[in-house]
């Protein structure tokens, strides 16, 4: 046992640890500047997919089955509750029509092409999680062959959930925004107030604690009140605007009292979808 | 149904038997919600209890599993997470770790669930450690026990202790 630390184990030791380090730190760095994995890396991640997906049908076939039990038994009050908020949704949609009618002749009328609302669609389901606590990684089933590319929002229900942070061919990457912090971009927001103005910033972290998005470094957070909306921006050159992302729960001063921090309780609940929407925008930046 | 003769088979058998547990790793984690509480964290780990069930059962002292390991281990980083060095460095150790102790170890569900409990444990405390040091996670010590470790610890004992028998038959067929 006293030789133990022989000096070839020793050695072995110290190079596996030197091999850890490096492998850790090249694939953070390395993986930060490309756009696509290496090809190596893409067919490998590709072709798990391809048998994950054998092996992730029949559970998310069960998981369907519980969903539908489940819903069957909470049928009627949902009924009720969505019966109540039909005439209000025909009234909003033929508003909005009309709207959108309206902004795309006058789009025409100034020969503007396209601007930071414009977006196109892709949904994908998720086939999933990473196991990893600190890694709040989604993986879907569309890739590069469907259009989607880094650093692309992604929705799921009516709120924003994360972005694309790895393509691959035939599945990606989508890191939440649920994730402490993120290697990926962070996403530009705005708080429409009631007179009509914004007050623009970024969502700098997360609130594990109380599952809020924390807006940081707000300088002038005056009629900023809960129960406003909090939609993208567009202005950080990645996100289209208008994307909702959650309503404002509390403003909190910092610790200096020079700028305030804004908690925003997210639209869509982090844990439960299986669908989520891929944001593609028009106008590209740069 | 009587042992697999042929050694190609057998090694199918069991990478076959890995892959499953690979990708059960994440679709559970994706398709039950309880598992992702703020407070009720849980990282499932089916592959690594494979993994040690078969070393432990392993009466062939075939090299095998241990290179099956390490190249789980980069397809799980690969697949799972961008980042080479976590997986890649657990799966082997733990086998060789496990293949170390395996004379000390009586064939019985308690004992075999205190090698798994430890080898979590310790995994769970390496990627923790990884994080902390890159600044991923913002996550303090007592939250790291009380929101991660003990949920998952708890929740993957109960999978070993379910799912036991069933694979310890299934790695005698493919012995």
């Amino acid at each position: 046992m006293h030789n133990f630390f022989s000096n070839k184990k020793l050695i072995i030791i110290m190079v596996v640890v030197i091999l850890v380090v490096s492998m850790i730190t090249a694939s953070l760095t390395l993986g930060q500047k490309k756009s696509q994995p290496a090809l190596i890396h893409q067919a490998a991640n590709d072709g798990l997919g391809l048998i994950g997906s054998v092996v992730s049908a029949p559970i998310n076939g069960v998981r369907d089955i519980g969903d539908n039990v489940h819903s069957l038994f909470t049928t009627y009050q949902e009924n009720r509750r969505l019966k109540a908020n039909i005439d209000d949704l025909a009234q909003t949609k033929a508003q909005i029509n009309a709207l959108k009618k309206e902004n795309k002749e006058l789009k025409q009328l100034v020969k503007l092409n396209k601007t930071l609302t414009d977006y196109h669609q892709m949904t994908a389901s998720v086939t999933s999680r990473s196991p990893n606590n600190w890694q709040n990684y989604l993986i879907i089933n569309k890739g590069a062959l469907a259009g989607v590319k880094k650093d692309m929002p992604v929705m799921a229900g009516s709120g924003l959930i994360g972005r694309i942070v790895e393509v691959n061919q035939t599945n990606s990457k989508v890191s939440l925004i649920s994730t402490d912090k993120s290697l990926s971009n962070k996403f530009a927001v705005e708080v429409t107030k009631e007179d009509g103005t914004n007050t623009s910033g970024i969502i700098g972290r997360y609130d594990k604690e109380h599952n809020l998005l924390v807006m940081t470094n707000v300088a002038a957070p005056d009629k900023i009140k809960a129960g406003q909306l909090v939609i993208t921006s567009g202005l950080g050159g990645l996100t289209p605007r208008g994307l909702y992302v959650g309503k404002v729960v509390s403003i909190k001063k910092d610790d200096y009292g020079l700028a305030s921090s804004i908690f925003i309780k997210p639209a869509t609940d982090l844990n439960n979808f299986t669908v989520v929407t891929v944001i593609s925008r028009d106008v590209r930046h740069g | 149904m009587g042992k697999i003769k042929s050694v190609t088979a057998k090694y199918w058998g069991q990478l076959i038997l890995l892959l499953v547990g690979f990708f059960l790793d994440g679709s559970l984690k994706s398709v039950l919600p309880l598992l992702n509480r703020s407070f009720f964290q849980v990282s499932v780990q089916i592959l690594l209890m494979l993994l040690i069930l078969m070393v432990l059962h392993n009466s062939d002292h075939d090299n095998q599993l241990f290179w099956f390991s390490l190249l789980l281990g980069v397809l799980y980083d690969s697949y799972y997470s961008r980042i080479f060095g976590l997986y890649t460095v657990i799966f082997p150790l733990t086998v060789l770790c496990t293949r170390s102790v395996r004379q000390y170890v009586t064939e019985s569900v308690i004992f075999e669930w205190s090698t798994y409990f430890i080898a979590l444990t310790a995994s769970l405390i390496y990627l923790y450690i990884i994080g902390s040091f890159l600044h991923l996670t913002m996550v303090n010590g007592t939250h790291f026990i009380t929101d991660w470790l003990g949920p998952t610890l708890l929740v993957n004992s109960l999978v070993f202790i379910i799912l036991y028998w069933p694979v310890t038959k299934i790695i005698g067929w493919l012995q």
